[in-house]
């Protein structure tokens, strides 16, 4: 879970929002779709919150 | 007349090498054939693999061939082709393997447009000839871009605008600056270098130039550049020079910025619209458990209704009820047979009433029986002095006949 990238992190995050909307789910998976989702939401915020930009430079030949 | 045969003339001829020499010795040099400038036409143009380029100059009535160098080449931007109104610069020579006068073209340049713009006019229309501005080749930029290229100047101010931005935006990304001279001759290779350096290594790519003239713009119309976009293999966006600045490089870039810090923009989502979006899917997530418990606990409910204790206990009261119902009517019909039955046995117990000598009896008549027991129903079936029973209807009377007296009719 913590190798998850933001990007990975947000993509899961909204299906996971999709598929708890779209109904359907039995009762166990709808709450661990919320679990999941609501700890997704916390990486993101966290990932968010320590982001700083890295910058490289490819040297030239 | 001296025949041409004979020894002196052929003495005194001239080599072919000889006279082309002389001419050129006349030609060559002259102050009214050297750095000449005219104007005149393309004609007919080859460029064999030497590098050289041929063409013929001319104008209504007259042509004269032209030949340019290498060095010469290098200096123009457009493609020397036919039908190109132009004034060139050179001098007049002779081409001693073809014996040939000729202008050897040191400049060129245009007339009417300039040069830039029919260079440009010419690579534009000729990639665009192969499909390489063609919107369908346009690819669609990553929404969460993990690596961002950045080819420019290490040293202009466009990279410090699109890092300052990048930084501000979307700080989760890692940017990999490919550097690259972008301008003068060498900035077309440099760039294009730079470009394939980066391939493979980024999401998106951001190819930027701080605003200058023309010229300093001018390796981004360069026709490699524009092949390195080309085949770059992640989306590029273009930010060269000011926005009025338009470049062959934007033409083939999947999309185009109209400044350096506008690229940044464009490949970049903005963090708060991101934390915004976290937001609104926990919201969603929250709103969406809710419903889902919510709904089962209805569930739940109308299924407890169903199996309450309370409906069973008059469930059963109903059927009982019903039992009771049936066994009543059972009972009624029961009575009703029998009294049928009852109804029906009277009557026929009457009947038999009706028809019994008993009952003849019983309304006060007699009836008389001989000594032999059979019914005397006649004077003659008896003699005065006969014993006969009189039987009535509590009993028995016994008698004796006295007399028979026959009834008068």
């Amino acid at each position: 879970m913590t190798e998850k990238t933001f990007e990975e992190a947000m993509e899961e995050l909204e299906s996971k929002v999709e598929s708890l909307s779209a109904g359907h789910l039995p009762l166990a998976d709808a709450l661990r779709t919320y679990e999941e989702g609501v700890a997704l939401v916390r990486l993101c915020t966290a990932r968010l919150e320590e982001a700083e930009l890295r910058v490289s430079r490819l040297s030239g030949d | 007349m001296q025949s041409l045969l004979s020894s002196p003339g052929v003495r005194d001829a001239f080599s072919v090498s000889e006279l082309v020499q002389a001419l050129r010795s006349v030609v060559g040099g002259h102050p009214a054939l050297t750095d000449v400038l005219v104007r005149g036409e393309i004609g007919s143009v080859s460029r064999p693999p030497s590098g050289l380029a041929y063409f013929t100059l001319k104008d209504a009535a007259a042509q004269v061939p032209c030949v340019m160098f290498r060095t010469s080449l290098a200096a123009i931007r457009f493609e020397i082709r036919g039908g190109i109104e132009v004034v060139v610069r050179g001098d007049v020579d002779v081409f001693p393997a073809k014996g040939q006068t000729q202008l050897v073209v040191r400049e060129m340049s245009p007339i009417g447009r300039g040069a830039f713009w029919l260079a440009f006019e010419q690579v534009r229309d000729r990639l665009a000839a192969e499909g390489l501005f063609a919107s369908e080749r346009k690819r669609a930029l990553p929404q969460f871009p993990r690596r961002i290229g950045i080819v420019t100047s290490e040293a202009g101010a466009a990279l410090q605008d699109v890092l300052a931005v990048l930084g501000k935006r979307y700080p989760l990304a890692e940017v990999l600056v490919s550097p690259c001279l972008v301008q003068g001759d060498a900035a077309s290779v440099s760039i294009t270098c730079a470009l394939d350096r980066l391939a493979g290594r980024v999401d998106v790519a951001i190819l930027a130039r701080g605003g200058g003239s023309v010229e300093d713009l001018w390796a981004f119309n360069d026709e490699g550049v524009a092949r390195a976009i080309a085949r770059f293999p992640a989306p590029i966006v273009s930010a060269v020079g000011h926005e009025v600045d338009v470049t062959i490089a934007d033409f083939v870039a999947d999309v185009r910025a109209p400044t350096p810090s506008a690229a940044a923009v464009t490949v970049t989502p903005e963090i708060s619209e991101l934390r915004g979006r976290i937001g609104v899917a926990q919201t969603v997530l929250d709103g969406r458990i809710r419903e889902r418990i919510a709904a089962w606990r209805e569930r739940v409910a109308s299924l407890r209704t169903r199996i309450d204790p309370e409906a069973a206990v008059s469930r059963v009261r109903d059927a009982r009820q019903r039992f009771d119902g049936v066994t009543a009517s059972l009972e009624r019909e029961w009575g009703r047979f029998l009294r049928g039955l009852r109804d029906r046995l009277g009557a026929i117990a009457a009947r038999l009433e009706a028809v019994s000598p008993l009952g003849t009896i019983s309304r006060g008549f007699a009836i008389v029986t001989g000594e032999d027991g059979g019914l005397v129903g006649s004077i003659t079936a008896v003699s005065p002095g006969d014993e006969i029973t009189v039987h009535v209807s509590d009993g028995a009377l016994e008698a004796v006949v006295e007399e028979r007296r026959r009834t008068a009719r």
